[in-house]
Parts: structure tokens; C-alpha cells; sequence
């Protein structure tokens, strides 16, 4: 080997289960329309591209249950290709519309031609299963596809009953395996958000690493030879990476990040709100202006002037990014290299939809980094934290503080005034659930659908993304009410057990709504693993 | 602001701090002046309006259901940029937000409406029926209680107390009481953040005839979030001082006044509390 050090790329695929069969059409469910349009598919592309252009490369994934939930969903399948035909039908009234816009046009032209591959790529390659498609590179060892909480849920806040983290870790696994096949090894906390005695339960699943925020390694007792630049074992048993902050920081940070560039695309400029002709607004929900994914605008500057977004010279810049952050991780290994005695480990973690939904051009500056990292040095070389724990596995070990990657690093995003109402109504109704399977260890028949379905809505309610949107107030309506319903629907199901009688109907329709895990069993609320 | 000369227009930009104003041709100028100008009234107004530390919230929640549409903020790029005290993980923030964006921050949403067929009274949840009492840290020195009572449980209840407590080599320190002022209800403690709080105690209880406090529910956490490094050094993993600074400080944490800090830490002064609400 001649590389000096590592860079493993994280990339944490995550949204929540969103989907309303009893709505023809339902906004939040744009939510996962959109990363697919703009994140996992073009993605995807860029494996697609990296492994015919015989590319080596090494990347990191984590896709949630719920998310890899979704990707399954014949009803999300469909409404998806509907969703791409619709702006495809759009987007001919926007040809008619621009065809005399020098400016415009092009744009037009480049989302036509977007879409159309786009709908190939979906419909004729992968047959509507993306999931499928991430598997292939994982089968074939360039992707490590790790995995989550069952549905998210923040671990430090909900440890006080560690039968919901049991429930978490085990719905994780079994879905995992049911729908790639195989065992994670690795996972994502949901929010990096550890406590000490997480890792305990992480070995009796098998997992053997998992993913800390800066000062989760930094901060850890004893002392961490190697800072964040190699993994360290917990108590437990499993290894801990630690996200490295510069390398985050020049994708992140306001200021000095990449994705501010003026020549990428402008997030908050759409048709939907620029174009009130009926092509478009067919697009929209209730006739209200909502993000359509036509978004024509560079960033341009500071001030709400915008001028027509230009591919080419976004993809120029993105070139140039890749570049500066490549120089700039052999810089790093160079000099950690010379001041540590085994080689560093740069963990580079994001949030997936970073790329693509957010920074548009976020999937082609992958592409760039992984070409120009294989072709144009040897000091670095890409590495999944699988494969480096294989290498080396001599390590350290620490114990690491409570922590997460949240604002403030810690459990404040979490646990505020605007979302703390949450956790009593969370905590009573896991005492609830562990006691019934204390209760009754093998239900039968009717019983059995009512506590599996009320395992669920409990899941399903744990999902920390319901208080992270109540804390940074987007959607909150829909998080509230989504919270309340999940609530509501557990003791529903719950009462149904006491009481001894069971309403077939409602519990017919409810599991016909909120149906991830077709393989629920409510025992995963126990100590102990259930896989 | 037609009227000002370029060099005029440029000195008055570098005071607004507005990046790259070196390179900005007139028109360019103005209209960045202008944003910057609006987006330092508008956000006075909104600190104003929305308090961002959690903490600062109304001291009793009246209504049973939150707020749900206080201050929408528009997470501009450019005023995360202007923000030099907006740390890496707001900004990660700012941008996971995106993700559940359906539109333009402010805007008016199409209404959410959940389907009623099921007969589902999702606004009236069942209260809680068995008495609970909670204890979760929230950051270093600050932890959050809430608490229960059911009926009949607990006598006394006028003269119900909660106290937080700290056990440091075996000895019980009373960091703060206060008296209960309702069955159930959130309050945030504060201690100091860069103490070492041991072992910290969440006790329910009253005090009897004697003075003595008698405890009825108590709550433990073992973990209190701790702030800074570990002071041990592992000798099979031995490293030095000064190396273990250099490392701390190239991975992104600071020393100040001869402590290593991480710098995202946002921690709440001890002032702020008052914040007790009810459900």
C-alpha cells in the first residue's frame, strides 16, 4: 500500500415514513419524490459511471428502515412515475413557454433531458426498486450500506427504557437483512446521539461500529491517542469513528463551504412560486405555491436578483471543489502521517441529501473527487470503516461522553420547549408495551395483529424527526399531528388487548396505512434482542 | 443611495461586513447594501420575536396543544453567511431543514389535512394514568424533569418538592428545589456545566414535621454530559500534553484560558430558568 492515510465518505440516507394511501395525492410525501429525483438516483448515476469507467472507489451509506421501507413501497413506486410524468408533462409546456427565452430555454431543455433519464433510469433499469440498485454496490464491495434506528428514534432520550432501543436495534437488523439481504455490521445512531451503555447493546446485535460527532472521540476517557483520525473501541467492544470537523467544515460551513458557490443552483427560487401558467400549477397541492423541483436560478449572489442557472459552469465549479478538497485531504494525510505512528482515518460524514437536494450539484462533486482520487495521487485512498477495521485492529480503548451531531452537541434540538410535551406520552406508552409482552409472550390470532400493530404506531412515534421539525419550526403542523396520530393509534390497539375486543375494521385500516415492517412481532420491546 | 460614489458605496458595505464587496460593481453594491441593511432590521425583530435559546420559553404553557407556527424564519443563505456566531452544526441544521422543505420558508402551506374517516380525536390524547417522574440531561449543567401525579397517588401535595442533587465522592450536594406547582409539568434545572456533577439525583418528596425531607419517587442518572477532556491518559496509549493540544486543537476544538473546548458547545447561562409548564 502506498497511501499515506484514508478518507471514508459517510453518506446518512435518512427520511421519515411518509405515506398516506388514503390521499390521492399528499404533500410531505414530495419529501421522498424529491431525494429520489435529486439525491439517490443521481447517485446512483454516479456509481453507475464510476464502476463502467472502472473507478476504484469506496463510499458509505447508511439507508434507514424507513427509508429502505419507502424505496419498497408499490404505492410510493407508482405515485413516484407519476410524480416524474407530471413534470415531464409539464416540462413540454415550459419548452412552448420558453422557446424564445434565450435565457430560460436552456434551463428547460436541461431539466427535459434530466427527467426523461431520470424516468429510464427508475422505470427500465431498476424496475421502481431502488433499494436493488444500492445493493448491487454493496454486493460488489464499493458501497457498505450500514444501518439505523428502526424509525430514527433519538436514543439518549429515549434510554431511560432500554426495551425501546432493544425495539429500535431489532426492527433495524430484521429489516436490513429482509430487504439487502444481509446483516449490518455497521450503524448510524440517529443523530450520532450516544450514551454510555449503547455500545453494549450495539455488540449484542452484532454490530461492531458505529459513528461519533467530533467531541464524542475527542472528549472520551481516557484520552484518545489518535484523536479523531482512528477509530477507538468502546467498553463494549465496538469501534467508534469520529467525524473529522475540517473536512466537514468545507462542505458545511456557510462561509467557506462549497455548496454557497454562486454558479449552483439556487434552492429557494421555483417554478412553482416563478410560472403561474395551468402546466405548471397543475403540479401544485390545493392551488397553493409548493417546490415543484423546477428550479431555473443560479445563486448568483447575495440579494434576490438570480440569473438563469448554466449546467456547465456549475459542473466546472464542482470539478474545481472536488479538486480543492482532494488537495486539501492530502495536505491533512500528509501531515498526520508525519505526527501519528499508524496511518490516519479521515471520516468524512454528511447527511446525504446534503447532495443533490440542497447542494444540486453535490452527486457530480462526488463524482469528481472519487475520479480525481484514483487518478491523479496516491497519498489518500478511499476506505469503507469496514474494511479499515479489518486492516488495523489494534485500538484504543475509550469511553466516549454523551453526545450527538445536533446543534450545540448535545440533546438540545431534541429536548426543548417547543418539543419536550413529547417524551411523557414517548416513555408511558414503551412501559406500556414492555409490560404486555411481559404480559402475554405469545399472542395468537387478533391479539397478536393489535399488539404488533401497536409496536408499530410506538416505532413509528419514536421517530426523532417529528421533534427535530417541531424544534426548527418547517412543517410543524404535519409533525404534530403525525406525533398525536401515532400516539392516538397505540392505545387504540392497546385498549383493544385489555379490553378483550378487537374493531377487525380499524385495525384493518390502520395497518393498511402505517404498513412498514411486515415482519413486526411487538416482543422486540423486551431486553433482549429480537432477530 | 444612487447618488454615493463607488468608494463611498464600498466603505459603507466593509462596515456592514457584506464579503467580497471589493469586487462588486455599483449596482451590485447597492443591492447588496440593500439586503444587508433589511436582513440586520428584520433580524433585530426577529431575535426579538423568536427567542432561539429553548430555554427562554413562557414561563406557563397554558394550552395543552404547542404552538405550532411561531416565527417561521426564511434560513436565507445568505444571512447564515452574515451570522458569524452560527456555529457548523446550526448550519447542518439550517440545511437537514431542507429536506422536509415543501416551500419557501414563510410562505403560506397548503393546510394539512388528515383524513377523518377513521374517527380518530387525535387532539385529545388519553392522559397519562400512572404517576412518572423523569429525569434527562439536555447538555452540561442543564437537565430537564417532568413529572406526574395521579390522583390519589401522593398526599401532601401542596407541599410537594423537587430537588436535584449531586453525589461527588459520597457526599450529596442540593444543587436546586423548588416547590411543585402543578400534578404535572417540565422543568429545567441548572447547575453549573463545568462542574463535576458525579452522580446526579432527582428526588420527589416533602419535608415532615422535623425538617426532614422525605423522598417519594427518585430518579438517577449515571451519565451527566460532561464538558472538556479527560484528565487520564491511558500509559499503554500514552500521549503528551502538548501533543494531545496540537491534535485537540487541528481536529477543530480550542483552548481557551488554558482549557480544551469543543466549540460547538451552546450552553445556556445559569440565568435563564423559569420554565415550568404544564400539559
Amino acid at each position: 500500500m502506498s497511501a499515506k492515510g484514508f478518507l471514508a465518505l459517510v453518506l446518512h440516507a435518512h427520511l421519515p415514513f411518509v405515506r398516506h394511501p388514503e390521499h390521492n395525492r399528499f404533500l410531505e410525501e414530495d419529501w421522498f419524490f424529491e431525494a429520489l429525483t435529486e439525491t439517490y438516483l443521481p447517485l446512483l448515476n454516479v456509481f453507475e459511471g464510476l464502476q463502467r469507467d472502472n473507478i476504484f472507489f469506496r463510499i458509505t451509506m447508511s439507508l434507514t428502515p424507513p427509508l429502505l421501507s419507502m424505496m419498497t413501497d408499490p404505492l410510493l413506486q407508482q405515485r413516484y412515475v407519476r410524480y416524474l410524468d407530471e413534470r415531464l408533462g409539464a416540462l413540454e409546456g415550459e419548452k412552448l413557454r420558453t422557446r424564445n427565452d434565450s435565457y430560460f430555454g436552456p434551463v428547460v431543455d436541461f431539466y427535459c433531458h434530466f427527467f426523461q433519464k431520470l424516468r429510464k433510469q427508475y422505470v427500465d433499469d431498476y424496475q421502481c426498486d431502488v433499494a436493488q440498485a444500492f445493493r448491487r454496490f454493496m454486493d460488489s464491495g464499493s458501497l457498505e450500506i450500514i444501518t439505523c434506528g428502526a424509525t430514527h428514534g433519538y436514543f439518549p432520550l429515549l434510554a431511560n427504557q432500554e426495551e425501546s432501543l432493544y425495539a429500535q436495534l431489532s426492527m433495524a437488523v430484521r429489516t436490513h437483512e429482509r430487504i439487502l439481504g444481509q446483516r449490518p455490521t455497521g450503524i448510524w445512531l440517529p443523530e450520532c446521539g450516544y450514551t454510555p451503555g449503547v455500545d453494549r447493546l450495539l455488540a449484542e446485535f452484532g454490530i461492531d461500529h458505529f459513528f461519533l460527532d467530533s467531541h464524542g472521540l475527542l472528549n472520551a476517557d481516557p484520552r484518545p491517542k489518535y484523536g479523531v483520525h482512528r477509530p477507538a473501541r468502546t467498553p463494549a467492544g465496538p469501534a467508534a469513528f469520529a467525524r473529522d470537523y475540517e473536512s466537514s467544515k468545507q462542505v458545511w460551513s456557510a462561509e467557506e463551504g462549497y455548496p454557497g458557490d454562486t454558479s449552483y443552483r439556487e434552492f429557494y427560487r421555483d417554478a412553482g412560486f416563478d410560472v403561474q401558467q395551468p402546466h405548471i400549477q397543475s403540479l401544485l397541492h390545493a392551488g397553493i405555491p409548493t417546490f415543484t423541483g423546477l428550479k431555473y436560478h443560479r445563486i448568483t449572489g447575495k440579494g434576490d436578483w438570480k440569473e438563469p442557472y448554466h449546467r456547465g459552469w456549475a459542473l466546472e465549479r464542482a470539478a474545481e471543489h472536488a479538486g480543492n478538497f482532494m488537495f486539501n485531504r492530502q495536505r491533512q494525510v500528509e501531515w498526520l502521517s508525519s505526527v501519528l505512528d499508524r496511518p490516519p482515518i479521515i471520516v468524512a460524514p454528511y447527511d446525504a441529501e446534503l447532495f443533490g437536494h440542497w447542494w444540486f450539484e453535490g452527486p457530480q462533486w462526488i463524482d469528481f473527487l472519487f475520479r480525481k482520487i484514483a487518478c491523479d495521487q496516491d497519498d489518500v485512498e478511499t476506505i469503507t470503516p469496514r474494511e479499515y477495521l479489518d486492516r488495523y485492529s489494534d485500538l484504543q480503548t475509550v469511553q466516549p461522553p454523551e453526545c450527538s451531531w445536533g446543534a450545540g452537541g448535545f440533546h438540545e434540538v431534541w429536548l426543548n420547549g417547543n418539543n419536550d410535551w413529547i417524551y411523557p406520552y414517548l416513555h408511558d406508552a414503551a412501559e406500556q408495551m414492555s409490560q404486555l409482552v411481559r404480559n402475554i409472550p405469545d399472542a395468537q390470532g387478533d391479539q397478536r395483529w393489535a399488539l404488533d400493530q401497536a409496536a408499530r404506531e410506538l416505532l413509528l412515534a419514536q421517530s426523532s424527526d417529528w421533534a427535530f421539525i417541531m424544534k426548527t419550526q418547517t412543517s410543524v403542523d404535519y409533525a404534530v399531528k403525525r406525533f398525536k396520530t401515532h400516539i392516538h393509534r397505540f392505545h387504540r390497539c392497546v385498549q383493544m388487548v385489555t379490553s378483550g375486543h378487537y374493531d377487525v375494521s380499524y385495525l384493518k385500516a390502520v395497518t393498511e396505512r402505517d404498513s412498514l415492517f411486515p415482519d413486526m412481532d411487538y416482543r422486540i420491546f423486551q431486553l433482549r434482542p429480537c432477530i | 443611495m444612487n447618488q454615493k460614489t463607488v468608494s463611498e458605496l464600498r466603505s459603507l458595505a466593509k462596515k456592514l461586513g457584506i464579503p467580497g464587496y471589493s469586487r462588486m460593481r455599483k449596482d451590485e453594491l447597492i443591492r447588496a447594501i440593500n439586503t444587508a441593511q433589511k436582513s440586520k432590521s428584520t433580524k433585530k425583530l426577529k431575535t426579538k420575536a423568536t427567542p432561539r435559546k429553548s430555554v427562554k420559553k413562557p414561563a406557563v404553557k397554558a394550552s395543552t396543544t404547542p404552538k405550532v407556527e411561531a416565527g417561521r424564519k426564511k434560513p436565507e443563505r445568505e444571512s447564515a453567511a452574515s451570522d458569524r456566531s452560527a456555529t457548523l452544526s446550526d448550519q447542518e441544521q439550517q440545511i437537514e431543514t431542507a429536506k422536509y422543505a415543501t416551500s419557501i420558508p414563510g410562505s403560506p402551506l397548503p393546510p394539512s389535512h388528515f383524513a377523518e374517516d377513521l374517527a380518530e380525536d387525535i387532539e385529545s390524547l388519553p392522559p397519562i394514568h400512572r404517576p412518572r417522574l423523569s429525569l434527562l440531561p439536555q447538555k452540561p449543567g442543564v437537565f430537564h424533569a417532568y413529572w406526574v401525579l395521579t390522583p390519589g397517588h401522593l398526599i401532601n401535595q401542596s407541599s410537594l418538592r423537587l430537588r436535584l442533587s449531586s453525589l461527588v465522592q459520597s457526599q450529596l450536594h442540593i444543587l436546586e428545589e423548588i416547590s411543585l406547582p402543578s400534578d404535572r409539568g417540565h422543568w429545567y434545572f441548572h447547575a453549573d456545566p463545568a462542574a463535576d456533577t458525579g452522580k446526579i439525583y432527582l428526588q420527589l418528596g416533602h419535608y415532615n414535621d422535623k425538617h426532614e425531607f422525605v423522598i417519594a419517587i427518585e430518579r438517577g442518572i449515571v451519565h451527566a454530559p460532561r464538558l472538556g477532556v479527560s484528565s487520564t491518559i491511558d500509559p499503554r496509549w500514552w500521549i503528551s500534553e502538548a501533543e494531545f493540544r496540537r491534535l485537540y486543537v487541528a481536529a477543530g476544538g480550542q483552548l481557551r484560558n488554558d482549557q480544551l473546548l469543543w466549540p460547538t458547545y451552546n450552553l445556556g447561562s445559569p440565568g435563564n430558568r423559569q420554565h415550568i409548564s404544564s400539559w
